[in-house]
C-alpha cells in the first residue's frame, strides 16, 4: 500500500441510456481531476463490451478494463469487464467471474457497497440513467459511511431512463441531483473541500471553545426546526456530517454555514437527514430487537392457534430492512411452536421506488452487517455478490404504498413498528399520528418506536412497557370507540415546515403574585368558561360550568356540544364555526338555557380564538355570561302589550327550538351511523389492499415460474436438437446400408424400413402401419409369420436360409427381437442379406470336395490296380514291393509336379527331369521345345517315363556302362511327339509277351490319351515313339 | 459267361477290372474310355451287362446309362463320388464305390445276371 495522499474514488453506476450521460460527465471533467473513476454497468454477458474504447473518446484520462488485483490510481478510469462482479479491497479492485448459474443483478449495489466500506468518506457514488433500482442500497451505504452521492437529476438534460437515479433520489440518499454535465464541477469542489475542512475535525483550526459554541448554535437550529435534540450525538460524527454538508455547498467557514442554516430551511432539513442517515438497517438497535424477541414476540404469539393470525404493520418501511428483521424474529420464534398461526406483516411507505427495492429483497453484503452469521446462513441465499432473502421470511411480508397521514390506517394489528418515520414529522403531526396507531392496534397491541421517539401527550392511549426500548401497549379504548380525527377545520400537515418557528418556548415566564391574583379573579369573578380545540373537545374547564354543561349519558365524552345543555347547542355550534373560520370573536346574545327544573336562563355566549402559540393547535375560549333575568331589557314604549306578545313569541320560539333540537339529535344520530359505516369501509379497504399485495406476490411467483419454464424450455430445446441429430444419424445409417431391414413394432406392424428393404419388398412410405402379412407374400418363406411371432414371444433370434430364387441369388433372413432400454422385446427386426457369394462358395466347395473325393478314390483304385498287377507279375515279395513302390513313387512325383503348378500345367522338361534325374547325365540327352501338359497328360507321361526308365535299367541301355538314352520331343500341330531311344545297350530282343510295363505305356498313351505308341526293338536298342494330341 | 461292357477312363483301373472279369470267365467288351467309344461298342457288340464309371474325363456316362436302360440291359455304376448326386431316374441302379475289390466286382456281375435271367427266363450265355 503506497503512502500517498488519499484521493476520492468515484463509482459510476449506469445502465440503459448511460453512455450519453457518461459522455456529458467525462467531457466536463478537467484532465487531472485528482480522483479515480470506476464504471459499473449492466452488461449483457454475451456481447463483448467496447465501453472502454467508447469512454476513451470522451476523456484524456487513461481508460482501461479493470483487472483483478490492480491498484486504483487517481486520474484513471477503470471499466468493469463483462461476465464479472467488481469489488474493491484496500484500494485494489477485485474481480470475481460470474458462474453461468447466477448472474449478479445488482452489480452497482455490490460495488458501491464495497466502495463505501473500503473508502468511507473518500467514496463517491454516482447514479446515472438506468432502468431499475440498482444502486439505491449501495448509495445508502456510501452515505452512511460518510461518502458523497450524486444522481442524474431530471431538470435540464433528463436522463433517458430515470428509474435508477430516481429511486436513489426518492429514498433520500442523494446529496446532489444535477444533470450529468454539471457533476464534474461538483466533484472538483468536493475534492478541494477535503483539505480545507480536515482542520475542522482534527481540531487544529479554530479553538475548541469556538467549536463548542458553533455546535451549540447548530443544535439549537436543529431543535427548533425538528424538535429533535442532537446534543447527545457523538461530537466527531456530528462535525463530520456538518463538514460534509459544507463540502457539498462549497462553504469553507463554519460561521458562513451557520448563517446558511439560519436562512435556508431546506439546508437544515438536509443536515437533519444526514444526521439521521443511520436510521435503517437490519436489527438496528440490537438491544431493542433483543427485547422484542424475548418479551414482545412470545407474548404476541401466546394463545394463538393455527387458525389465528398475527398481524403487524410497519409504516415507513423504506427499503425493507426493518420489516424483514421482524420477519426473521418471527420465524425464529415459530421454530419452537407446535402449531403456528398465520402471519401477516403489512409494510407500507409512500416511496414507491423504495418499495420496489424492498420487494426485491436483494441486498449487497455490506447491508448485512447487522445480521448475525447464523441468521445470514439461515435466511439469506448468497447469489453472486448479493444476498437474497429466503422465501420463508419474504412470504410473510406484504408491501404496498400508503400514506400514514392521508390514507385510512390498517386495523386489528398486534404490533405496529414505526421506527423510521415520526422523526421526520414535526411534533404536531407526531401527536396526530399516535392516535392513528392506537386505532390501528387491537387492545393490548404493541407499539414499537425508534430510540428517540415518544408517544408524547397520549399517555391515555398507551401504557409504557419499556421506556428505554420504546415499546408501548395500547390501552382499551376509553372513549366511545375512539374516532378518527375528522377535522372540523384543517390543521397544518407540512413536515418540518419551519416557517415562522424560531424556537419560542412554550413555558410562560410568569411571576408568582400576578399569578395568584389572576387566579382569584378568574375563579371568583370571571364568567364560567371552557377552552375547546378545533375538534370541539374541551381541553380546559373553569369552575361553575354546571349550569351550562352536563355530563352526557353513556361513556364520558369531552365534546362540548354533547355536554351543552338544551338550548345552547345550536348557538354554540354556530358560534364555534364562525369563530373557527373567521378567527374573530363571535358572540350570541340571549340564548335561552334550560336547567333541570326547566327554568329558563338567558346567557350570552362568546367564542374567542386564543392567540396562536407556536405550532400548537388552535384553541377557542367559550364564555358563558349570564344576562340576569329571563326577561328582555324593559322597553318603555310598548311595555305591557309586548310582554304578552313576546311571551307568546317566546313560547313559539321554544317550541321551534325543541323541534330543531330533536332534528339536530336525529341528524347527529345519522352522522354517528355514517361514521361507523365509514370505519367499516376503511377496514374493507385495507383488506382489499392486502389482497392486492397478495396478487403482487402471485405475480412475482408467476414471473419466477416463467423463468423456470424458460430454463426448462431451453433444456428441452437442447434435447430436441440432440434427438434431431440422432435421428439424422439413424437416417443416414439406414440409407447407407445395403441390407434390407424392416422394423416391426409390438403389433408386428411395419414401423420403418431401410431403402434397401423398400427396393426388395417394394415398400413405400404408405406401407408404414400395415401388417406384416403384406410382406411375406413376396418372398418364399411361408413360415415367416410363425417365426416372427415366436421370436417376439421367446426373445430369441431365428436365421433362415432362403432357397435360390429366380435370379439365382441366395438370401439369409434373420429375425431379431427389438429390445428397448429395459431389454424388453418391443418388436421384431427382419433383415435380408444377400448371401449369394457365400452360397455359391459353399456350393463350389461341395463340388471341390466331391471332386477331391472322386480323385482320391480314383487314385486308390489305380493304386489297387497297380498292386494287383504287380502281384501278378512278381514271384517274390521283394519283387512285388519293388514293382509297387516304384510305380507309386512315380505317380507321386507326377502329382507333386502338378501340385507345384497348382494343378494347371506341367512342363515336359520337368517331368522328364524328375523321372530320369537319378541317371548319370553323361548318359542322357534330353532335347525338346518348351511344352506344357495338362494334368491328366502329365500323370500319364510321368508314369510312362517311369516304366521306360525302369525297363532301361532292368533290361536296356542302363544295364551296362556304355549304354545311352536319347529323349527327344517335338510339337507338330496339335500333337506332341516324343522319342525314347536307347543305344549301346546290351543286345535286345523283343519279349514274347508284353510285360506289364509296356502294356502300361500303351494303355496310358493310347487308351487314356488317345495317342499312338510304336515300340521298335532294334538291335542297337529299344526305340519307343509316342505321340498324342495336346487337346482333345 | 457274360459279355460285360466296361466303361472307365483310367487305363490302370479299366485294365485291372477287365483282367478280373476275364479271369472269372466273362467276356469283356471294351474297355471304353469315353461315351463315344462306349456307344460304338454298344452298337457293334451284344452286351449282357455293363459297368459304368460315372465320371469320365470331361463327361458323365449318363448317356450310355440311358441307352442301356432303353435296351433293358442291366448295369451298375462305379464311382468315387457320393452316389446321392445321381439323377433320379437312376435310383434303382446299383452303385459300386471305388476302389472296387475283385470279389465285389464279380458279385455285382452275378447280381446283374439274375436280372437278365429274370427278364428273359433263360441264360443267354448258353
Amino acid at each position: 500500500m503506497s503512502a500517498r495522499a488519499k484521493f476520492p474514488i468515484v463509482g459510476i453506476g449506469a445502465s440503459a441510456g448511460g453512455i450519453p450521460a457518461m459522455e456529458d460527465l467525462f467531457k466536463n471533467l478537467p484532465a487531472s481531476p485528482g480522483m479515480a473513476f470506476v464504471v459499473v454497468t449492466h452488461l449483457s454477458p454475451e456481447r463483448e463490451s467496447l465501453l472502454h474504447e467508447v469512454l476513451a473518446r470522451y476523456t484524456g484520462m487513461p481508460v482501461s478494463i479493470a483487472e483483478d488485483g490492480s491498484e486504483v490510481d487517481p486520474d484513471h478510469v477503470y471499466v468493469m469487464p463483462q461476465n464479472a462482479v467488481l469489488r474493491i479491497e484496500s484500494g485494489n479492485l477485485r474481480i470475481k467471474h460470474q458462474s453461468a448459474a447466477y448472474r449478479e443483478r445488482k452489480p452497482i449495489d455490490v460495488f458501491l457497497g464495497s466502495l463505501a466500506e473500503d473508502q468511507g468518506e473518500y467514496a463517491v457514488g454516482i447514479i446515472l440513467s438506468g432502468g431499475d433500482g440498482d444502486g439505491t442500497l449501495g448509495a445508502k451505504l456510501i452515505k452512511e459511511r460518510g461518502g458523497l452521492v450524486l444522481a442524474q437529476g431530471s431538470d435540464g438534460t433528463r436522463p433517458r431512463n430515470a428509474d435508477m437515479p430516481q429511486s436513489a433520489i426518492s429514498s433520500g440518499v442523494v446529496d446532489i441531483a444535477v444533470p450529468a454535465e454539471e457533476m464534474g464541477e461538483k466533484l472538483i469542489a468536493f475534492v478541494q473541500g477535503f483539505s480545507t475542512l480536515d482542520r475542522l475535525t482534527e481540531g487544529g483550526g479554530p479553538s475548541t471553545a469556538h467549536m463548542g459554541r458553533a455546535r451549540e448554535e447548530i443544535y439549537g437550529i436543529l431543535k427548533a426546526h425538528s424538535g429533535h435534540d442532537f446534543s447527545g450525538y457523538k461530537t466527531k460524527t456530528f462535525l463530520r456530517r456538518v463538514k460534509r454538508r459544507m463540502q457539498i455547498g462549497q462553504i469553507t467557514e463554519l460561521s458562513a454555514y451557520i448563517e446558511l442554516l439560519r436562512r435556508d430551511p431546506p439546508e437544515v432539513t438536509a443536515l437533519f437527514r444526514d444526521l439521521l442517515i443511520n436510521v435503517t438497517g437490519f436489527f438496528r438497535d440490537t438491544d431493542a430487537f433483543e427485547f422484542l424477541a424475548k418479551r414482545v414476540v412470545p407474548e404476541m404469539f401466546e394463545g394463538k392457534t393455527a387458525s389465528d393470525t398475527v398481524r403487524v404493520w410497519v409504516p415507513g418501511c423504506a427499503t425493507g430492512e426493518e420489516v424483514f428483521s421482524i420477519g426473521m424474529l418471527f420465524r425464529e420464534h415459530m421454530d419452537g411452536l407446535p402449531a403456528t398461526p398465520k402471519i401477516q406483516i403489512f409494510a407500507t411507505d409512500i416511496d414507491e421506488a423504495a418499495l420496489g427495492v424492498a420487494r426485491a429483497a436483494r441486498y449487497p453484503q455490506t447491508s448485512l452487517d447487522g445480521v448475525s452469521a447464523e441468521r445470514r446462513q439461515r435466511f439469506f441465499i448468497n447469489e453472486g455478490e448479493s444476498f437474497v432473502l429466503t422465501g420463508e421470511v419474504r412470504e410473510l411480508c406484504i408491501f404496498s404504498p400508503h400514506s400514514v397521514l392521508k390514507d385510512p390506517p390498517f386495523s386489528r394489528m398486534d404490533l405496529v413498528s414505526c421506527r423510521n418515520l415520526l422523526i421526520y414529522f414535526g411534533p404536531e403531526i407526531q401527536q396526530r399520528v399516535i392516535p392513528i396507531f392506537h386505532y390501528a392496534l387491537r387492545p393490548g397491541g404493541y407499539l414499537f418506536l425508534g430510540t428517540s421517539e415518544s408517544i408524547g401527550q397520549h399517555g391515555d392511549l398507551f401504557a409504557t412497557l419499556d421506556k428505554k426500548q420504546r415499546v408501548f401497549r395500547a390501552r382499551e379504548h376509553i372513549s366511545a370507540r375512539s374516532r378518527l380525527p375528522l377535522l372540523i377545520g384543517e390543521g397544518r400537515t407540512a413536515r418540518l415546515s419551519g416557517d415562522d418557528s424560531d424556537g419560542r418556548t412554550r413555558a410562560s415566564a410568569g411571576y408568582p403574585l400576578r399569578q395568584s391574583v389572576e387566579l382569584q379573579v378568574l375563579e371568583r369573578h370571571a364568567p364560567p368558561h371552557v377552552v375547546v380545540n378545533a375538534e370541539g373537545e374541551v381541553v380546559y374547564y373553569s369552575a361553575r360550568t354546571g349550569r351550562y354543561l352536563e355530563a352526557a349519558q353513556g361513556a364520558p365524552s369531552r365534546q362540548l356540544l354533547t355536554m351543552a345543555r338544551r338550548g345552547l347547542r345550536l348557538d354554540l355550534r354556530a358560534a364555534l364555526r364562525e369563530a373557527a373560520s373567521t378567527h374573530q370573536s363571535v358572540s350570541r346574545a340571549n340564548v335561552a338555557v334550560d336547567d333541570e327544573e326547566h327554568r329558563l336562563h338567558l346567557v350570552n355566549i362568546m367564542v374567542e380564538p386564543l392567540p396562536q402559540r407556536g405550532n400548537s393547535e388552535p384553541l377557542y375560549l367559550v364564555l358563558f355570561q349570564p344576562t340576569g333575568t329571563s326577561g328582555a331589557k324593559p322597553d318603555p314604549e310598548s311595555d305591557i302589550r309586548e310582554v304578552e306578545t313576546s311571551a307568546q313569541l317566546e313560547r313559539e320560539l321554544r317550541d321551534m327550538r325543541e323541534r330543531l333540537q330533536s332534528t339536530i339529535e336525529e341528524y347527529e344520530t345519522a352522522l354517528e351511523e355514517l361514521k361507523s359505516s365509514n370505519e367499516e369501509l376503511v377496514s374493507v379497504n385495507e383488506e382489499a389492499q392486502s389482497t392486492n399485495e397478495e396478487l403482487e406476490a402471485s405475480k412475482e411467483e408467476m414471473q419466477s415460474l416463467n423463468e423456470e419454464l424458460n430454463t426448462i424450455n431451453a433444456e428441452l430445446s437442447d434435447k430436441i436438437e440432440e434427438l434431431d441429430r440422432a435421428n439424422s444419424d439413424l437416417r443416414n445409417l439406414f440409407e447407407s446400408t445395403d441390407i434390407a431391414t424392416v422394423f416391426l413394432d409390438r403389433d408386428l406392424v411395419i414401423r420403418t424400413f431401410t431403402p434397401a428393404a423398400s427396393e426388395f419388398f417394394n415398400l413405400r412410405a404408405s406401407d408404414v402401419g400395415r401388417p406384416l402379412s403384406d410382406l411375406s407374400s413376396r418372398i418364399d418363406y411361408p413360415e415367416m409369420q410363425a417365426h416372427i411371432e415366436r421370436v417376439f414371444a421367446e426373445g430369441e433370434s431365428i436365421a433362415h436360409h432362403l432357397a435360390r430364387d429366380a435370379k439365382g441369388s441366395y438370401y439369409l433372413v434373420r429375425l431379431i427381437p427389438y429390445r428397448d432400454k429395459g431389454a424388453r422385446t418391443q418388436g421384431v427386426v427382419v433383415t435380408l442379406v444377400d448371401v449369394t457369394p457365400l452360397a455359391e462358395a459353399e456350393e463350389h466347395q461341395k463340388i471341390l470336395i466331391s471332386e477331391l473325393n472322386h480323385r482320391v478314390k480314383n487314385m486308390l483304385a489305380v493304386v489297387t490296380s497297380i498292386a494287383n498287377r504287380a502281384l501278378e507279375s512278381s514271384s517274390s515279395k521283394e519283387e512285388f514291393a519293388a514293382a509297387l513302390v516304384g510305380r507309386l513313387a512315380a505317380m507321386s512325383r507326377a502329382y507333386g509336379a502338378l501340385s507345384r503348378e497348382n494343378w494347371t500345367e506341367v512342363s515336359v522338361h520337368e517331368l522328364i527331369a524328375q523321372e530320369v534325374g537319378a541317371i548319370d547325365t553323361t548318359r542322357l540327352t534330353i532335347t525338346g521345345p518348351e511344352a506344357r501338359l495338362k494334368p491328366q497328360q502329365s500323370l500319364s507321361i510321368g508314369m510312362v517315363l517311369h516304366e521306360l526308365a525302369t525297363n532301361a535299367a532292368k533290361y536296356g541301355a542302363l544295364r551296362n556302362e556304355r549304354g545311352r538314352i536319347e529323349i527327344e520331343w517335338s510339337l507338330a500341330g496339335n500333337e506332341l511327339q516324343l522319342v525314347w531311344k536307347e543305344t549301346n545297350g546290351p543286345p535286345v530282343k523283343p519279349p514274347e509277351q508284353s510285360g506289364f510295363g509296356l502294356s502300361l505305356v500303351k494303355g496310358e498313351i493310347e487308351y487314356r490319351l488317345s495317342g499312338v505308341v510304336e515300340t521298335n526293338f532294334a538291335a542297337s536298342g529299344l526305340v519307343v515313339r509316342i505321340s498324342f494330341p495336346m487337346t482333345r | 459267361m457274360y459279355r460285360v461292357l466296361v466303361v472307365e477312363d483310367e487305363w490302370l483301373i479299366a485294365d485291372d477290372s477287365a483282367a478280373t472279369l476275364r479271369r472269372a470267365g466273362h467276356q469283356v467288351v471294351g474297355p471304353a474310355p469315353s461315351v463315344k467309344a462306349a456307344l460304338e461298342c454298344l452298337s457293334r457288340h451284344e452286351i449282357n451287362a455293363a459297368l459304368l464309371d460315372v465320371q469320365l474325363f470331361d463327361e458323365t456316362s449318363f448317356r450310355i446309362a440311358d441307352q442301356l436302360q432303353d435296351r433293358n440291359i442291366p448295369f451298375a455304376f462305379v464311382t468315387g463320388c457320393d452316389d446321392s448326386k445321381l439323377p433320379v431316374r437312376y435310383a434303382k441302379v446299383p452303385v459300386l464305390q471305388k476302389p472296387v475289390l475283385p470279389h465285389s466286382l464279380l458279385e455285382m456281375i452275378a447280381q446283374l445276371a439274375s436280372k437278365i435271367r429274370g427278364s428273359f427266363g433263360q441264360d443267354p450265355a448258353g
